[in-house]
């Protein structure tokens, strides 16, 4: 299933937290991490969180930027893995893969003292691999770029002018550039067929973060930009995309308003500019639309807790472009049941139009749900992916895809959610069966 | 523990019914049953008999069962075996009992579709049955198991 317009279709990660051996994630239109409390979920995406924090850091972080916006660590220790019986690592990968076949990794190991550094990056195209490592000399550069490049000697002769190849670091990237002998100062990169800027760095810019802490409802909210990139995390960027949306005539607003509605949160939401750095949200009282119900709006602050957390959800779903990557940590967080069920049909909405939703979950309903969609055609299975998350006993996380079928069915795939529910009703007419007889 | 083979087994409406209800030790019995098949991973038939008689007297948590029997890919639809020379069998049989047969014949009919295993509180049946299976051709022998009176070993044996 391609993602899009070389979208990014697969991320493969080790040796990060619990993920010491490498595990990998197929992305699709939508793509399901589920499993339980602290099983690995977000620790597949947290490196690409990284890579994104640290792409988008106004000022050069290093490798990588820990505490972010997006993912917050303090030390380097917290990233490495540390299974019992096993020296504690001392590096993590990243690998993304695009649906071109594309693919970067990047490999960063901890020097004392310093932080992480890039020790390795790789570019594969066409099953060619380009392998950069930060000692490389410039007969190692030249000899690598000629077999990767297949030119010849003197081709390469000609692109060099005299000058020297150097391995440099961009953040979280290593690249390639020619020095000139006379200044010694380094010049553009140099990456043939692989440009960094054009293909990855877009990819991981562009991605929507919503984190599962969303903050409480403010009374005003800051203005900001309305795309199409969102650095950092999305919430902050809901009340401006309304009011874009509004002046604009958007009719995304309409949208947004009857998803909302669908889900029984709210009809209505109305950005209102408070000043020229402040915006309040404003959102219908009711569930639909009612006579004079267009001026029964209230601030977001004084409604339910679920409209505030479930608005950024729906606007991201609803703003991002065809193979961009929306990551939703728990959409479901605050939601009704009912709405839970809902939801599911607005992530199905966004994939169906090429958005690749990622949704980190723990809703049996919004999985139930899903199937149905899938069973009843208004989704279809290739553009389903599931994955089960699970610690072993020695600490590691394993994870297990699996696929939908046109029932809807998923086989083997580890889930427990039905498990957990089954048990509970059991437990609980076992218990009354049992109190009736007198145990 | 999961089974070395999975059998494709009949689960009877009675069973779904009293998988709801709190009838000491009934209802139990057959919600461990019902667990039991799952965690074995043994499969189920349904033919369109016997998911009518389901509709008829699945409980909340029955339903729940046959939802994540269904994700899993362990539900087999399929047409019941069709069994001839029935008014043969019927012979010597009393009136009541020849009904009985007929009604509950959808059982018999998917057992023999699957691996011949019926799971049913129905011991009446199971009695007719007895009485008369010699007089019929069968794939394979019927094999009957009650959840309360057999409990889930007969089900871990398989």
């Amino acid at each position: 299933m391609a993602n899009g317009p070389d979208g990014i279709s697969k991320i493969a990660v080790r040796g990060f937290k619990s993920i010491s051996d490498e595990q990998q994630i197929e992305l699709r239109p939508l793509t399901l991490l589920a499993g339980a409390n602290s099983s690995g979920k977000s620790s597949i995406m947290q490196p690409i969180l990284l890579l994104k924090q640290t792409l988008e850091a106004p000022s050069d972080p290093g490798a990588l930027l820990l505490d972010g916006p997006n993912v917050r660590f303090t030390s380097t220790e917290q990233l490495l893995s540390q299974i019992p019986g096993r020296a504690r690592n001392s590096e993590f990968a990243v690998r993304i893969e695009l649906s071109s076949g594309r693919r970067l990794e990047a490999v960063f190991k901890r020097e004392k003292g310093v932080g992480f550094e890039v020790a390795q990056m790789c570019c594969s195209d066409d099953g060619e691999t380009l392998r950069i490592v930060p000692e490389m000399s410039h007969d190692e550069i030249r000899r690598t770029l000629v077999d990767f490049l297949a030119i010849s000697l003197a081709t390469i002769a000609k692109v060099e002018a005299g000058r020297t190849w150097s391995v440099y670091p961009e953040r979280c990237f290593l690249s390639l550039r020619l020095r000139s002998k006379k200044t010694g100062l380094p010049q553009v990169p140099f990456i043939p067929t692989l440009p960094l800027s054009e293909t990855f760095v877009p990819r991981l810019q562009g991605l929507i973060h919503l984190p599962g802490l969303r903050g409480n409802p403010r009374r005003t909210y800051p203005k900001s930009a309305a795309g199409p990139l969102f650095p950092g995390t999305f919430e902050s960027y809901v009340a401006s995309i309304i009011a874009q949306w509004q002046s604009k005539g958007d009719p995304r607003l309409l949208q947004l308003g009857l998803a909302l509605g669908d889900m029984g949160l709210t009809w209505k939401v109305k950005a209102e500019p408070v000043d020229d750095t402040q915006v309040e949200l404003r959102v219908g009282r009711l569930t639909h639309s009612k006579r004079g119900g267009a001026h029964d709006l209230v601030s977001i602050a004084d409604v339910g807790v679920g409209v505030s957390q479930s608005l950024p959800v729906v606007v991201a779903l609803i703003v991002a472009e065809p193979g961009q990557v929306v990551y939703l940590e728990q959409p479901e967080i605050h939601l009704h049941p009912r709405a839970q069920r809902r939801l599911a049909h607005v992530l199905a909405d966004a994939a169906n139009r090429g958005v690749i939703v990622v949704a980190e979950t723990h809703s049996a309903l919004l999985l139930r749900e899903v199937q149905t969609l899938v069973v009843t055609s208004r989704l279809s299975t290739d553009k389903v992916k599931l994955h089960w998350f699970q610690r072993q006993d020695d600490g590691r996380t394993i994870v297990s895809p699996a696929d939908l079928d046109e029932n809807g069915a998923y086989g083997n795939w580890p889930e427990d959610f039905d498990e957990v529910e089954l048990d509970a009703e059991k437990d609980y007419l076992d218990a009354v069966e049992g109190k009736g007889a007198g145990e | 523990m999961k089974a070395k083979r999975s059998i494709l087994l009949v689960v009877d409406a009675s069973v779904a019914r009293s998988a709801g209800e709190t009838e000491h030790p009934v209802s139990s019995c057959c919600r461990s049953v019902l667990v039991s098949i799952r965690d074995i991973c043994h499969r189920v038939i349904m033919t369109e008999a016997i998911q009518e008689e389901w509709h008829h007297h699945a409980s909340n948590f029955t339903r729940r069962w046959l939802v994540s029997m269904y994700a899993r890919r362990k539900v087999h639809r399929c047409e019941g075996m069709h069994l001839s020379h029935l008014d043969q069998a019927c012979e010597g049989l009393s009136a009541g009992e020849q009904d009985g047969l007929r009604k509950d014949l959808c059982l018999v009919e998917a057992a023999c579709a699957g691996d011949g295993i019926i799971v049913t509180r129905d011991d009446a049946i199971r009695g007719i049955w007895h009485k008369c299976h010699d007089r019929l051709v069968l794939a394979k022998p019927v094999k009957w198991i009650n959840p309360v009176t057999d409990g889930i070993q007969p089900l871990e044996c398989l």
